[in-house]
């Protein structure tokens, strides 16, 4: 290293978070490059036999559904957060906390109570006494279950933002003479642009990732291809360039979405808690209402009701399975990947909050690769690297604790540097000025004040990894069943009520980290 | 103790933000950086504390070399006392807390004795939230005093403070600071402050020292135009020097020393001009800034120029009036090139 080079490095932070940080990015960005270059290296001839064949179609289901699913969030998300934030909705603060909700059921358990409700032998054929009902399977089921539970993430970030927009813009807009119709149109929704853009995002990352609902709705898409692929004749090049060309699709959205993001976003003035705006609906009030219901009553009395139902049946007829089991491996792996994850994230996220060096962001980048890497091919590249050089990790809790953190690390980040931006450098600098050094300024001040912060990462994280599907069934270790692999195990082969059950206890499990997330401060740990 | 710079400089990128200062702070003295907004004046603070590294030049506190070439003693260990801007405090802990943060355990009793320096023992459970502004204030002091700093560094202590506060705390703090009987350094954009509290300051501009010196020798004898401009208001007069005295259209005003003879710039503050109700007289009042006990006009001169005229408000003049402006007696106006 030069002098200055050392200089620098003294100045933007201890030394020690540096090789911490440059460690769990050079980890973390490992299964982005084992498919990147297992892709490159894979032959002419696999490449020209992918493009000719699967690569087309997947592209087509792949972006089709991701499109469909932006589209219908941006919808239902946007309009729901308008009712909720912005206007005298009967019930509008219940409502509020109910329209967050569904984020505590995987799409994936949401896909088997549909496949189950809406099938062809389901509740709704009885209840509509006909013959035959047009296939849930395929395009239109995919998109349904992938819409109304993920919408949540636009929700969220709509009416936080909704909510913390200063009123005094729409009144100066009404005051120039705009209509109110135009004055939300307008200026209102411009304002909002970047979390709604944050919000789609999420959306689109998450269905370019979903491997649960798209099995569980027979449409094939790059991850259900890919995942069969490990299943079947394992070919690692074939499976790494599928790979590759989901996580260029992956990087390629993301790019543009913080794009839009980014040139969307506005200086704010002032903070606008203090009034805002409510539109009297007068007669649209119900018909409001009835929208609002109508999707909670998709998003979550249906599944749930279902779920219970089954859960009951199963009790009257003496259920075999080993529920206590399956949910304490459950917890344990997702409190193992929360933890670890919010260890592994800190040194990041210091080395991201307190670095002006372009280093700072190079790490945060690689360290971030888990936006860009859906579970199968974390999955895929885990099983590779492992059974190719450190044989013994292979079907080990450690292996799939490392997938969670890969995974989810990017959450963990991002809660922890927005944290530690709020605390400014001066605090540190204080701390110093009285005699602390780095290491225990950093343990006297920036810990105790970063703990909300942490405890927010942990919980997103813990969150996540409890619903994960594709890792899990790939990377347990022999006879490790989580209760995501008992929803999907038996839905796969249609025994939908089978999996009721322990669909039930993962929803129960996951509202605790969600109704913590949701009272901490309205979505914004969930944000991008 | 004392500080000591010697040829310091610092840059950033390509802006040079210290430029080779040279400064002596002598034990027990309080002394203040008087600089605009980007002249480098918190780089120079942070240089002092050891928040930032010099690129050239040594930087002595107590007689102990803290940076040079091959040397550099971390923050922690030079035993500086800094008052920040926006007091830092730490938000998780109560005042007492905040205040025995730089103290040993065994020496807690200090920060109660620290905390009665600044008459503040009665929030000491308090968290500073909790607290109003000046309050925040003493506690960042007392904080800052607690562990006995070799130096104070305050780096624009009054400016986040109500301006009808800031005349009162000045006073409270620099009585503070004299009975803790420590050296003191601070840096401020607000003449009347550096003015007011300082024994010896320096005036700063890009990153260099113009002028250091007692307040009322800055003052009246600024070292060039920029810093007579910059240190309150004034009157640059252009004139021809004659032996001690300078003759301008306004008048003929003594000088100190000998200036050189021929055309020379004057710099007359406000109060150093007279006027009286005359007309035609020589000037009209254009403007009139009432300011309580005294009340700046603003004139037009017959011959096209402003003149600043700062006068007790015993005798008002009305704008529009004519007058006639003059040397005030005795003014005693410094060449400035």
């Amino acid at each position: 290293m030069t002098g200055a080079g050392a200089r620098a490095a003294a100045h933007d932070g201890p030394r020690a978070s540096w090789l911490a940080a440059g460690a769990v990015a050079a980890v973390a960005a490992l299964p982005l490059v084992y498919v990147l270059v297992r892709a490159a290296g894979a032959g002419a001839d696999t490449w020209s036999g992918l493009l000719d064949r699967r690569i087309p179609d997947l592209l087509a289901n792949t972006i089709g559904l991701a499109l469909a699913v932006c589209a219908g969030t941006l919808l239902i998300g946007t309009s729901l957060a308008w009712l909720v934030v912005r206007t005298d909705l009967p019930g509008r603060r219940a409502l509020g906390v109910l329209c967050a909700l569904p984020l505590a059921i995987p799409p994936y358990v949401g896909a088997v109570a549909y496949a189950d409700v809406l099938g062809p032998r389901g509740a709704l054929r009885d209840l509509l006494g006909v013959e035959s009902l047009p296939s849930i399977f395929g395009f239109f089921g995919a998109t349904l279950v992938l819409v109304v539970f993920t919408y949540p993430y636009v929700f969220l970030l709509a009416s936080a933002a909704l909510h913390n927009l200063n009123p005094s813009y729409e009144e100066a807009a009404r005051a120039l003479g705009r209509g109110w119709v135009r004055t939300l149109a307008g200026t209102t929704a411009r304002l909002i642009v970047p979390a709604l853009a944050g919000g789609t995002l999420l959306v689109g990352l998450y269905v370019l990732s979903d491997f649960g609902a798209v099995s569980l709705m027979r449409f094939d898409t790059f991850t259900t291809v890919i995942y069969a692929e490990l299943g079947g004749r394992f070919d690692p090049p074939g499976a790494a360039a599928l790979s590759s060309v989901l996580v260029v699709l992956t990087l390629l959205l993301l790019a543009s979405g913080l794009a839009v993001r980014g040139r969307g976003r506005y200086e704010q003035t002032g903070a606008g808690f203090a009034r805002s705006s409510t539109r009297e609906l007068g007669r649209g009030r119900w018909a409001a209402f009835a929208f609002v219901a109508a999707v909670l009553g998709l998003a979550l009395v249906l599944p749930l009701a279902r779920l219970v139902t089954w859960t009951l049946d199963s009790a009257a007829g003496g259920s075999l399975g080993d529920y206590a089991g399956w949910t304490w491996n459950s917890l344990s792996v997702s409190f193992l990947a929360a933890t670890v994850a919010t260890v592994c994230a800190l040194p990041v996220a210091v080395v991201m909050a307190r670095s002006r060096a372009r280093g700072g962001i190079v790490v945060g980048w690689l360290a971030q690769a888990g936006y860009a890497l859906p579970g199968v091919i974390v999955a895929l590249a885990l099983v590779a690297i492992s059974t190719r050089w450190f044989d013994p990790l292979y079907g080990t809790l450690g292996l799939l604790v490392a997938a969670f953190v890969i995974r989810f690390l990017p959450q963990a980040i991002q809660a922890e540097e927005a944290g530690l931006q709020q605390i400014g450098r001066n605090l540190t600098e204080a701390a110093r000025a009285l005699g602390a050094s780095r290491a225990s300024a950093f343990r006297r001040v920036v810990l105790p004040l970063l703990g909300p912060s942490l405890a927010a990462s942990w919980a997103v994280v813990f969150l996540t990894a409890a619903k994960e599907l594709p890792a899990t069934l790939v990377l347990r270790p022999l006879g490790f069943d989580t209760l995501p692999v008992r929803v999907w195990t038996p839905a796969r082969d249609g025994l939908y009520a089978d999996a009721g059950p322990a669909a039930l206890l993962l929803v129960l499990i996951s509202l605790v980290p969600l109704a913590l997330l949701l009272i901490r401060r309205r979505g914004a740990a969930l944000s991008l | 103790m004392s500080v000591s710079l010697q040829g310091v400089r610092r840059s950033f990128g390509l802006t040079r933000a210290v430029e080779g200062v040279d400064l002596t702070v002598h034990p027990g003295e309080l002394f203040a950086v008087l600089g605009p907004s980007g002249c480098g004046k918190t780089t120079l603070l942070r240089l002092i504390a050891g928040f930032e590294r010099p690129d050239a030049g040594t930087v002595e506190v107590a007689g102990q070399e803290m940076a040079g070439p091959g040397v550099f003693v971390p923050p922690e260990r030079r035993r500086i006392g800094m008052v920040f801007q926006d007091y830092a405090l730490f938000p998780h802990l109560t005042v007492e807390r905040n205040v025995a943060f730089g103290l040993a355990r065994r020496e807690r009793a200090q920060a109660k004795a620290s905390l009665e320096l600044v008459g503040l023992q009665h929030k000491a459970g308090r968290y500073p939230h909790e607290l109003s502004g000046g309050e925040r204030q003493r506690v960042a002091l007392a904080r800052a005093l607690a562990p006995g700093p070799a130096v104070v560094l305050l780096d624009e202590p009054f400016s986040s403070l109500d301006a009808s506060l800031r005349a009162e705390l000045r006073r409270e703090v620099e009585l503070i600071l004299r009975e803790a009987g420590t050296t003191t350094l601070l840096v401020t954009h607000d003449q009347e402050e550096a003015l007011s509290l300082a024994d010896r300051l320096a005036v700063m501009r890009d990153g260099r020292l113009v002028q250091v010196g007692p307040p009322e020798e800055v003052y009246a004898r600024p070292a060039d135009r920029w810093a007579a401009q910059f240190v309150g208001e004034v009157n640059l007069i252009r004139g021809m020097a004659r032996g001690q005295a300078v003759q301008t259209e306004i008048g003929t005003f003594d000088v100190a020393g000998d200036p050189p003879a021929g055309t020379v710039h004057l710099a007359v503050r406000p109060e150093q001009l007279a006027i009286r109700l005359d007309d035609p007289g020589n000037a009209e009042v254009v403007e009139r800034e009432f300011r309580g006990h005294d009340v700046l006009y603003r004139l037009m001169h017959e011959n096209g120029r402003m003149v600043l005229v700062q006068l007790p408000s015993v005798e008002l003049f009305e704008v529009g009036q004519r007058v006639f402006v003059r040397p005030a007696p005795s003014a005693v106006a410094p060449v400035v090139g």
